[in-house]
């Protein structure tokens, strides 16, 4: 590149380039290239060579600067970008578009450069890039057209060509200037001289063509065999460059696309938006790329065993759902068969039955596949896009990209989709340990009654909520309401009944003295939420009395209620009635025994801890109690710690709520 | 497997074989509620083979004999040993249920 007709010397900052891509575009207009080619070829690869140069030649250092020379030639421009850093091996960086790298963040600037560009070339160190790019129609002296077919390509810019290619062979002809004459129909028109060719029109001695759209050229290189056999051959050439840049072109334009949209929508999913919506917005980007109608994106729910419509763009009645093995939809079959479906308008659409209706639409269908990190692939959804904007059919190239994007989508839409199930686990996880505080924090504290009387507790849920539960309400300076009770199931609906039956209790047990009558009340107020669970309730209410040294208790049910002597015998507690949700009663029963501490202890406790201990045998309730009567002598809570740790390893045993409260005199 | 649902005199009598527990109950549940359905109103379980019934086997049980008695029928069990009989006095079920010692003891009365 000899004497630049522009150089600028850039500071190594992003805001620089800007400024110097508007100044070399707006050269490149003066230069007569075309628009299309300045905002597309020209702005991107000369943008991602700075870029480049910048970030990584110069490695974002402020001292540094980056050198920008360009010459504007009629046919071409050729711009060079020189940073100061060490240089970097281009053959190195991996192509983008392959799967492997298309999770890569970097390497798309110099994939892009080479799309873009008709010619690349990096110097032996690697710090600076040659850019070469043509423009499409020849120089800017011709009247440009922006058909590059050659069928229609206008005298000047094939006569040119021709005369451009000649120029390169002038070592064949060395002893006359190369001139090239170019008339349709009407008078000659010199339409290229080498430098001394100055005749305006071609003599006899010129080689003479015809294309097929009538032109007439005539070149003269001095020799009219040579000039003949020259012609056929530049022909050819122009012939086969025209076709490779327009492939080249093509692809060029399909594959800007594709990867504005690859980019698009990495860019919306790497955005925290919801499902929904960023399957709406990959679909309206799909379907914009691709000149799609109407466009269908469906996720595979496998409960229902349906499509379910995640997103739809365009008019059109789309169902919300369709189930995978209707016959009738090609979309489902897709799914079905894993495999894409590519139908013009007109064809007839594979439908299921004797259903051979020709398409009305265009019609492109992919299957959605992810493939976890370790694992098989699987499909889990579809996109289709009907009808194609002023075509008959989508092409290969159409379907394949929709595939690719298919992909992406896939690992994104599964990704997310995971992700905000773990959120939802995580958050029901949180309710459920909230929940199990909140009952925790119902069940009243032992440590108010030390003094009089003293009582020991614990209760311990199978699940995060259960349905055991225990009260104490203090109803005088020496007696105190106890109460033990176990809901037929746990869980939240268990959960519900308890924290009902802890607030009625504290209600009733302030307006009766009577145990059997705070348990007819009881049961009136639960009966119906008991009756609708189908649940009962087994509940042992007792008010013991430090004064009288008395226990009178009324028991709906509840086998585990035990006064355990001093002299080493024990008397069961007896249910006084049946469970609690089961009857009405008009009345209740009661029992009354002597207590006298601090020999007699009064032992309460629930199946689950019993159970455990008998490892589901009917001894388990022995087993407890025999515990308890080797540790009396003990403190309460190291009694019950005791317990519940041996309870603990009863493993054999479906897990339920255990609980046991253990009352002496003070 | 667990359940064997005969008939006999106009009477549905189910054998419970093992246990009655939280794993199974409502198995038990839906072959009562089936045959309540298509018109059955007495009912019998017998308990020969049944080594244990845990709270929510019992559960099941009062649930069944409500829904029966709702429909016009009624439950009855048969066959208890000494354990479920004592299970059944402590938490005063023997108070809701019609217990006989034997099969031919509780169809007979039918």
């Amino acid at each position: 590149m000899n004497g630049p007709d522009y150089v600028l010397e850039l500071p190594n900052e992003l805001d620089a380039i800007d400024r110097a891509v508007s100044f070399l575009l707006e050269r490149g207009e003066e230069a007569g290239f075309e628009r299309d080619r300045l905002r597309l070829n020209f702005r991107v690869g000369l943008t991602e060579a700075l870029v480049n140069a910048i970030l990584y030649g110069n490695e974002r250092d402020p001292d540094k600067r980056v050198r920008v020379e360009a010459v504007f030639d009629n046919d071409k421009a050729t711009i060079r970008v020189t940073d100061q850093g060490t240089g970097f091996d281009p053959s190195a960086v991996p192509d983008p578009t392959l799967p492997q790298n298309r999770g890569e963040t970097g390497g798309r600037g110099v994939y892009l450069i080479r799309c873009l560009m008709d010619h690349v070339e990096y110097n032996a160190s690697g710090n600076s890039v040659t850019m070469v790019l043509r423009k499409r129609n020849g120089p800017s002296n011709s009247t440009t057209s922006s058909d590059t077919s050659m069928k229609t390509a206008d005298r000047t810019s094939l006569g040119h060509e021709i005369g451009r290619l000649a120029e390169q062979y002038r070592r064949t002809f060395p002893e006359r200037a190369v001139q090239v004459w170019a008339r349709d129909g009407s008078d000659w028109t010199i339409v290229y001289a080498s430098n001394g060719g100055e005749d305006p029109e071609p003599g006899p001695s010129t080689a003479r063509m015809t294309t097929d759209t009538g032109l007439e050229l005539a070149l003269d290189v001095g020799e009219q065999g040579a000039a003949l056999d020259f012609f056929i051959g530049a022909l050819e050439m122009i012939l086969g460059y025209e076709e490779e840049a327009r492939s080249a072109a093509r692809e060029i334009a399909e594959r800007y696309e594709e990867i504005n949209l690859l980019y698009s929508i990495s860019e919306v999913l790497g955005s925290v938006v919801s499902l929904p919506a960023a399957a709406q917005k990959i679909l309206s980007e799909v379907a914009e790329t691709l000149g799609g109608r109407r466009a269908s994106l469906w996720i595979h729910d496998e409960r229902s065993n349906r499509l379910v419509l995640a997103a739809a763009v365009g008019e059109g009645g789309t169902p919300d759902s369709i189930a995978v093995d209707d016959p009738r939809s090609v979309t489902a079959r897709v799914f079905r068969e894993q495999s894409p479906l590519n139908v013009e308008r007109g064809a007839t659409l594979p439908r299921g039955g004797d259903d051979v209706r020709p398409s009305e639409e265009a019609f492109v269908s992919v299957p959605i596949s992810y493939t976890p990190p370790e694992g098989e692939t699987r499909i889990i959804g579809v996109i289709t896009l009907i009808g194609r904007v002023h075509h008959a059919r989508f092409s290969a190239g159409d379907a394949r990209l929709l595939a690719a994007v298919a992909s992406q989508v896939g690992a994104a839409l599964e990704t997310q989709r995971l992700m905000e199930e773990s959120v939802q686990r995580q958050r029901f996880q949180r309710e459920l340990e909230l929940a199990h505080d909140l009952q925790m924090k119902l069940l009243p504290s032992t440590d108010d009654f030390r003094g009089v009387i003293d009582i020991e507790a614990r209760c311990a849920p199978a699940d995060s909520v259960g349905g055991d539960f225990y009260h104490l309400v203090r109803l005088s300076e020496t007696r105190c309401a106890v109460v033990i009770g176990d809901v037929s199931s746990h869980g939240f609906a268990a959960a519900m009944i308890m924290a009902l039956t802890m607030s009625a209790i504290g209600i009733y047990a302030r307006e009766s003295e009577h145990p059997s009558e705070v348990l007819r009340r009881l049961h009136r107020s639960l009966i119906s939420e008991l009756e609708s669970t189908e649940m009962y309730m087994t509940i042992w209410y007792g008010i013991v009395d430090a004064e009288q040294r008395t226990v009178t208790y009324a028991n709906a049910g509840h086998p585990h209620a035990f006064m355990m002597r001093g002299d080493g015998t024990r008397e069961r507690m007896d249910a006084t009635n049946p469970p609690l949700g089961l009857l009405p009663l008009p009345e209740y029963g009661e029992g009354v025994l002597g207590w006298e501490p601090p020999g007699d202890l009064i032992c309460l406790f629930t199946d689950g801890l019993s159970d455990a201990l008998g490892h589901g045998k009917a001894s388990g309730e022995g087993e407890l109690l025999d515990r308890v009567a080797a540790l009396a002598d003990q403190p309460s809570d190291a009694i019950l710690a005791r317990v519940f740790a041996d309870a603990q390893n009863g493993t054999d045993v479906p897990p339920d709520d255990r609980t046991a409260l253990i009352v002496r005199g003070s | 497997m667990a359940f064997e649902v005969t008939e006999n005199g106009g009477v549905t009598i189910i054998d419970v074989e093992g246990q009655l527990i939280v794993g199974n109950r409502q198995e038990l549940k839906q072959k009562v509620l089936e045959r309540l359905d298509s018109g059955e109103r007495k009912f019998l379980i017998d308990f020969t083979n049944t080594g244990y019934i845990d709270s929510s086997g019992l559960g099941v049980l009062v649930s069944l004999s409500k829904k029966i008695r709702e429909q016009g029928g009624e439950l009855r069990l048969a066959n208890l040993n000494e354990d479920l009989k004592t299970l059944f006095e402590l938490t005063k079920l023997d108070t809701l249920f019609h217990i006989s010692n034997s099969r031919d003891e509780a169809l007979q009365t039918y």
